[in-house]
């Protein structure tokens, strides 16, 4: 024999049916997601985002202005960037400091639209570790920076 | 549920009953491990058992669908980072549900901050539910969702999240939403009662 539902189950049930129509997940979401593994770079260091302006910094620092700036480290290695944010597009300029490298990389992936990754920007480093991307598709970013001795450092996929 | 969409043939797919697809057979640790061997069949196995609760989690948090589809993106991305790091797959799903909060909280600080911006370009967070009714199945379910609209922002989240599928756990629930798991139970208890009083005496359940 068994129970009839609780009275909440049922409803909680009809809810969850009504939220699954009504508000979907997006189909290109499920293919973003399957796709994101073969972004999978098992060589690279990754480095972590530590400090994000837009979350961190006084409003008074960033107000009327869109320009962000974002730090990404592993070991000694720093990544500071600054974004700046026009419609679809962001350039970023940035310094590599603990470290040498020799170029950057930048790879986005709209999740409006197109579910694959754009081809990644490439740009040259100077002698003080500056580099700068302009025109670079908004959406989820991944800088990678080739260092002098061969290895690579990518840092943490963050939606810009 | 989401209809029409078991397209490619995939080895994990095989046991999926209509809600929970996944729940069935293969664990976290086998598809995690399958996943950081390179089995791109693992990892799609995984983003079917869980992307709806990255979604839910998003969505509850009332941002708009864009910035939403960027939570969930930014999410499977990092655990593509993160994967040989994954030291017990039995809390992968904890990890997914904090990694999307706190891309969720990014975001909203972000948009406040930009509302004092002169260019701002993003979406305005979204301001509840404003469903296609077509999309509705019928009138009954149209007008729960009307009153699942008037609930308070709490309930409506913790029970927009609950409602994932598969049904997320209370631990998971409890990362998502940053509460004690030991008050998810009588909340809900509490937000269904409420969603209830809203329903029309015709609706009510038995």
């Amino acid at each position: 024999m068994t129970t009839p539902p609780h009275p909440d189950d049922e409803l909680a049930g009809w809810l969850a049916s009504v939220l699954t129509h009504a508000d979907p997940v997006p189909e290109r979401l499920f293919d973003a997601a399957r796709a994101a593994y073969g972004l999978r770079d098992l060589d690279a260091r990754v480095a972590e985002l530590v400090r994000d302006s837009a979350v961190d910094a006084p409003a008074a620092l960033v107000r009327g202005d869109d320009l962000r700036l974002l730090s990404f480290e592993t070991g000694d290695l720093v990544i500071e960037c600054e974004v700046r944010r026009h419609p679809a597009r962001v350039d970023v300029l940035g310094q590599v400091v603990g470290g040498i490298a020799t170029s950057v990389t930048a790879t986005s992936i709209a999740t409006q639209g197109a579910a694959a990754a754009e081809d990644p920007v490439e740009a040259p480093v100077d002698g003080q570790g500056r580099f700068s991307i302009r025109g670079v598709p908004g959406g989820v970013l991944r800088l990678g920076c080739r260092l002098a001795d061969g290895t690579v450092v990518v840092t943490s996929w963050t939606p810009v | 549920m989401r209809g029409g969409r078991r397209s490619a043939p995939q080895a994990f797919d095989s046991a999926h009953g209509p809600r929970g697809r996944c729940a069935v057979g293969t664990t976290n640790s086998e598809l995690v491990a399958g996943a950081t061997a390179g089995d791109q069949r693992a990892w799609d196995a995984l983003v079917e058992r869980y992307t709806s609760l990255l979604w839910a989690i998003a969505r509850s948090y009332r941002l708009p669908p864009s910035d939403a589809a960027d939570v969930v993106q930014t999410t499977w991305l990092r655990l593509v980072e993160h994967l040989e790091r994954i030291a017990d797959p039995d809390r992968l799903p904890g990890w997914l549900a904090t990694t999307a909060r706190r891309e969720c909280l990014r975001l909203l600080r972000r948009a406040d901050r930009e509302v004092y911006s002169a260019s701002g370009v993003r979406d305005a967070p979204d301001d509840g539910p404003a469903p296609d009714a077509a999309l509705l199945a019928g009138e009954r379910d149209a007008i729960l969702w009307a009153a699942f609209a008037r609930l308070d922002d709490f309930c409506q989240r913790l029970l927009r999240v609950l409602s994932a599928d598969p049904p997320p756990s209370y631990a998971v629930v409890s990362v998502a939403l940053d509460m004690k798991i030991g008050s998810i139970g009588p909340t809900r208890a509490r937000c269904l009662a409420k969603l209830r009083q809203l329903l029309p005496e015709s609706e009510q359940l038995p």
